[in-house]
């Protein structure tokens, strides 16, 4: 089992950061990543909706040794305050492990530069991962209401819609997975569906 | 709802924007099972230092699907923002929580 690394962390807003960590198993042995898959996160707060996920760089993985990379353009988007993060590892078994977690510092860039700007959100690719639709998407009109003021608000991202199902990638969609995903009648009259690369 | 025979396709009328609903593997974290969203979503087209927000209502379901994407676009140096929801509301999430392209 590997040892959960509680450290703390201080990222400066709109410069790329970087940090590397050596990963532990209890006993001091070094974690042997090999075939392993991380994934790591920041958020605001334990609650929160969004987050950002870290850029993960095995440096060494038999030496259990990681890097955890924001670039600028991303850094560039936190407001200054404390985040907390944390990293998981996934076993080639498919076990789950906490490795990494603790609190973020972002301070404030001291300069700024065009190069620092993330590019705008105006354009930004949104995907939707979603098998079935219920709670919480309203009723009929209301859904209707959501998807046109998704689209008065971001008239130009490009927006995919996937939905899990059983008979998977490559079939076609019908009337009843549409339904089951309460889509909307502005969002069929704009959207693609059934053709190659969709299927 | 909207009179679909199940056999169309709306791309005569599409604004090159929306797409869907596409299946997807339910891959329940086995990566052979995968499907390859950064495939299907074009996402390739992305210049490095773009964001991509994603919110997925049941995350094991489609872990393995989730994490090659993330593989792809990190080496592609383009951002992921994951936008968590607790319910099956697949709209609001962009609207609200992404909506300036900070965290909350």
């Amino acid at each position: 089992m590997s040892v959960v690394y509680v450290n703390n962390i201080t990222v400066d807003s709109g410069e790329d950061f970087s940090q590397d960590f050596t990963l532990y198993e209890t006993g001091g042995k070094l974690v042997d990543l090999t075939n392993y898959t991380a994934k790591g996160q920041l958020r605001k707060h334990a609650d929160s909706n969004t987050a950002i996920t870290f850029q993960i760089e095995y440096i060494d993985r038999v030496k259990g040794k990681i890097a955890l990379n924001i670039p600028r353009w991303t850094t560039s988007l936190l407001k200054s305050g404390r985040y907390v993060y944390d990293v998981m590892v996934t076993k080639p078994n498919g076990n789950r492990e906490m490795v990494l977690e603790g609190t973020a510092l972002v301070r404030p860039g001291v300069s700024k530069s065009p190069e620092f700007s993330s590019p705008g959100s105006d354009d930004r690719t949104c995907i939707a991962v979603i098998s079935s639709s219920g709670v919480g998407i309203g009723t009929t009109s209301e859904v209707l209401n959501k998807w046109e003021q998704f689209r008065t608000t971001f008239p130009n991202r490009t927006f995919y819609l996937l939905q899990p199902t059983s008979d998977g990638f490559g079939n076609f969609v019908t009337e009843t997975d549409w339904d089951a995903l309460r889509v909307p009648d502005n969002f069929l009259a704009e959207t693609t569906v059934n053709i190659s690369p969709l299927i | 709802m909207y009179n679909y025979t199940g056999s169309e396709t709306r791309s005569e009328i599409a604004n090159g924007l929306t797409y869907g609903p596409v299946k997807v593997n339910i891959d329940n974290g086995d990566v052979s099972s995968a499907s390859d969203w950064f495939d299907i979503c074009n996402l390739s087209s992305l210049p490095e230092g773009s964001h991509v927000a994603i919110f997925i209502d049941n995350s094991y379901a489609t872990q393995a699907s989730y994490d090659a994407l993330v593989t792809k676009l990190t080496a592609k140096n383009i951002t992921v923002i994951t936008v968590d929801y607790f319910n099956q509301d697949w709209i609001s999430p962009f609207i609200f929580n992404d909506l300036s392209g900070e965290l909350s």
